[in-house]
């Protein structure tokens, strides 16, 4: 799922947007292919509909893909999870550093 | 995917207990002590009694599975009154266990304890069964990390609001659901946290709020929605499962009982490897739901005036026993069964 370690930033935004699409749909068991997730809706509540639980599996998931640790007490947490887009803009922020 | 919801159950559309009537009980039993209290409650429980119907009925159907017939009206009475003294007991615990001397027994801390040990993070499972307060307070002398609790806190429930007073610590020992229209993402990272530096986890595993992801299990002899959420943690993060429950035996008598539940749940993740996705998403967690239903069976059998469900939790039993999950885009975070934004909490129980 992960693309080669040697390209990493080179890969334009939407790519990673697809990937972490897929990743989502993988890791939540969701029904709609990762296509079909609308990269500015938001992912809990009124969008795709997520719940803490699945909250817990993504940021695990994030965690094992990526490296990343999410934090509870981190402020941007609502920003970071607020769509597709944005997580997949933090995601790629903090590849790069 | 089937990802279907329980409606908006009879308790959460329930009044809490009125401030008020909690803030002129707490500030009497502080003067005169516990026996005053005590005695206070049969007035109090009668009242309730004969005014709460659909509660009434509710303790009814329970009490038919539980005790095997048709319950007398004093029986019910009982039933309240029981309830009604875990809550005054709980006061007590927080504010001045020395005004009130309780007598706890505590039976396999040593599986705790264990558990713990192991490093992973531990999930143990209650009820609204007895006081898991009577277990949150007989643990906390003997074992080796504090107890966190999933819970609705915010400023709806006057006990809470009171313990929180009484007792600062705990306040620390709650982990919060989210309030009404949050996103769960607080509460996920928090329950990572606690399990990833080793602590323990305490979840009411036998109430369904609005909106949450359910599945059915045979409960005293009828299929009854259990939420999904405590099995999902425990699948998601690999931590090792107990059950925890403090049985009220007798006036400020306890018998808090700890036994092992399941050591790992493996994670639910069918359907990955060639695209494939299942019928029933959580379809590997059916053998805990159902395991866990038989145990709380068993102990509301052993102790049935100790089960605080006052709604008929039978009420969706035309179901079939798959797993249901929200419908998007529906769907809203939380966990334990123990909220949701119109969530009243059932006299104030959960705070």
């Amino acid at each position: 799922m992960s693309q080669p370690d040697t390209i990493p930033f080179a890969a334009p935004p939407f790519a990673l947007e697809a990937e972490v699409a897929r990743l989502i749909v993988t890791v939540l068991h969701l029904e709609n292919k990762p296509e079909e997730i609308d990269p500015a809706a938001p992912l809990f509540g009124e969008g795709l509909g997520l719940d803490s639980i699945d909250a817990l599996e993504l940021a695990l998931a994030i965690s094992r893909e990526y490296g990343i640790e999410l934090k509870s007490d981190d402020e941007r947490n609502r920003r970071i999870f607020a769509s597709l887009r944005a997580l997949a803009a933090h995601i790629g922020a903090a590849r790069a550093r | 995917m089937s990802r279907e919801t329980s409606s908006l159950p009879a308790w959460q559309a329930r009044r809490p207990a009125g401030q008020a009537g909690i803030r002129l009980m707490a500030w009497l039993c502080r003067c005169f002590g516990w026996r005053f209290g005590a005695a206070l409650l049969w007035p109090i429980t009668l009242a309730f009694v004969l005014r709460d119907g659909a509660g009434r009925r509710a303790s009814q159907r329970y009490l038919s599975r539980a005790l095997g017939r048709p319950p007398g009206f004093g029986e019910i009475f009982r039933h309240f009154h029981t309830f009604a003294h875990t809550l005054l007991d709980r006061f007590f615990l927080h504010a001045s266990r020395a005004a009130a001397p309780f007598d706890i027994r505590v039976e396999g801390l040593e599986h705790l304890a264990e558990a713990v040990a192991a490093g992973k993070g531990v999930i143990l499972l209650g009820a609204h069964l007895g006081s898991f307060e009577a277990l949150r307070f007989a643990t906390g002398a003997g074992a080796p990390v504090a107890i966190r609790m999933v819970m609705h806190r915010g400023g709806r429930g006057a006990l809470t609001a009171l313990f929180e007073e009484n007792d600062p610590s705990f306040a620390a020992s709650v982990i919060a659901l989210p309030a009404s229209g949050g996103d769960g993402i607080a509460l996920a990272l928090a329950l990572r946290e606690t399990l990833a530096g080793g602590g323990v986890v305490g979840l009411l595993a036998d109430r369904v709020a609005a909106g949450q992801a359910v599945m059915t299990a045979d409960f005293l002899g009828a299929p009854a929605p259990f939420p999904l959420g405590p099995f999902r943690l425990a699948a998601a993060t690999g931590a090792p499962v107990l059950l925890g429950f403090g049985l009220r035996l007798a006036q400020r008598r306890y018998l808090v009982h700890i036994e092992p539940f399941v050591d790992a749940i493996p994670p639910c993740r069918a359907g990955d490897a060639a695209g494939e996705r299942p019928a029933e998403p959580w379809a590997a967690l059916r053998p805990h739901v159902t395991r866990y239903a038989e145990r709380l069976s068993h102990f509301c059998r052993e102790h049935p005036y100790n089960w605080f469900n006052f709604h008929d939790v039978w009420e969706n039993d035309d179901e079939s026993g798959r797993s249901r999950r929200p419908p998007r885009p529906a769907a809203r975070a939380s966990l334990a069964g123990a909220g949701g934004d119109a969530a009243a909490d059932h006299r104030g129980a959960d705070g």
